[in-house]
């Protein structure tokens, strides 16, 4: 049997992994894609939606036994009446929790309307910031903690949109070669690009601000496996953003030459920076159960 | 449109209330840790570095024989939810105490630990 806190990395990064592809394939279809391509995103990536929603309520649901067990040292706990109860009634977790399981709900309720996508972003939105209220969002008060909690939501939205667009934009790219689509694809490509711009450097800002905020110091003491950990993070960041930049610097302006192989390279350019933010995401999960030292 | 600035403004308030968020470290202790004090405490009072979940923190004082002493129910010190106070029922007589505490910080991580003190004469 696994231990109690490696399960809750594990629920965690389940839960990540679902907010961020919901967010940010809704925020492909809403924001970025003008609206009969957005229906089509929308359409060929509905499975990967149902599947979002339904591990996101999964998740959240094994979230709460499973902090049951963290707190009680053992996995009986996690179904103990009184444990859990009291977690639920009286603590700010239980009642993060249940935001959270609202949310996933409505996130799942809203799986009958597929052109719901504005609704499924802003949910999803939600419930990807709620990860600031469960993570290290501050050890201070006052009004330096609500805005460490608010810079830390704003870190893991703008994350989750580079992140979670990405899942659409093969997609997109393999509608450039059809001609029914082209003109909307590139509208679409132009628009990700000015939003991709802003959402690195959102996530850049916002991660040095965290760090010096938490740790009051750069992740370079490699004796502490937190700062060890971080350190990985920002290498495994630091790679995507390489593959971002290659991908608009140097393979767009080739589609105007050598439209079939520039097409290619960035769809497997995107699939590269999709493994690393995969990487990227169970750092994460480990991170918050970590003490930052 | 208003509905939903509402309902917005609602969800940001539940989800980001500004209570503090981290794991909750033993700062200090009264009796001190390894120090003697001379008259019997009637309460163990537990500092940590952040806020605790009260309801599922708390801590056991056993005598140097091993047999736990009985305690009252931990509480929150009013105006400030880092000092854990547990009283102590009945009167300590002169010896080594243990006292095993366990927290819960607001954000979810449990941190635990021990130390001693002495009642002298």
């Amino acid at each position: 049997m696994i231990a109690p806190h490696v399960a809750l990395a594990l629920v965690r990064l389940c839960f990540e992994a679902a907010a961020i592809t919901a967010y940010g394939v809704s925020g492909f279809i809403a924001g970025i894609a003008p609206k009969r391509l957005g229906l089509a995103l929308a359409a060929s990536s509905n499975s990967l939606i149902v599947a979002a929603s339904s591990l996101a309520v999964l998740s959240t649901i094994a979230w709460l036994p499973i902090e049951g067990a963290m707190i009680g040292e053992s996995w009986q706990s996690a179904v103990d009446r009184g444990t859990l109860s009291t977690l639920l009634c009286d603590t700010a977790i239980g009642k993060a929790w249940l935001v959270r399981l609202v949310l996933s709900l409505l996130l799942t309720a809203a799986l009958a309307w597929r052109s719901a996508s504005i609704v499924r972003l802003v949910l999803s939105g939600f419930l990807l910031a709620s990860l600031a209220l469960t993570g290290h969002a501050n050890m201070d008060e006052g009004t330096r903690g609500v805005l460490h909690i608010l810079n830390d939501a704003l870190h893991v939205l703008a994350g989750g949109a580079w992140l979670g667009s990405l899942l659409v934009l093969p997609g997109c790219l393999a509608r450039l070669r059809d001609p029914a689509f082209c003109t909307e694809a590139k509208t679409a490509l132009r628009r990700f690009s000015t939003a991709g711009h802003l959402a690195v450097a959102l996530v850049i800002a916002t991660g040095i601000v965290n760090t010096v905020l938490v740790l009051q110091r750069w992740p370079t003491d490699f004796t502490s496996t937190y700062q060890m950990l971080l350190a990985a993070k920002i290498a495994l960041v630091a790679g995507m953003t390489g593959l971002a930049i290659m991908n608009r610097y140097i393979f767009v302006p080739r589609m105007v030459t050598q439209p079939d192989g520039a097409i290619i390279r960035i769809r497997n350019g995107t699939y590269a920076e999709l493994a690393l933010g995969a990487g990227v995401l169970a750092l994460v999960a480990f991170l918050g159960i970590l003490d930052p030292t | 449109m208003k509905a939903t600035t509402c309902a917005l403004a609602l969800l940001s308030c539940l989800l980001f209330d500004g209570s503090a968020w981290a794991h909750a470290h033993l700062r200090a202790e009264v009796p001190a840790a390894d120090g003697t004090v001379g008259t019997a405490p009637t309460a163990l009072s537990l500092t940590f570095s952040e806020g605790l979940e009260i309801k599922l923190s708390g801590a056991t004082l056993k005598g140097s024989d091993g047999n736990a002493i009985s305690t009252g129910a931990p509480s929150l010190s009013p105006g400030d939810d880092k000092l854990m106070t547990v009283p102590i029922k009945g009167q300590l007589g002169a010896g080594a105490y243990t006292v095993e505490w366990h927290a819960l910080s607001k954000d979810g991580h449990t941190t635990h630990g021990t130390y001693q003190f002495t009642v002298g004469h």
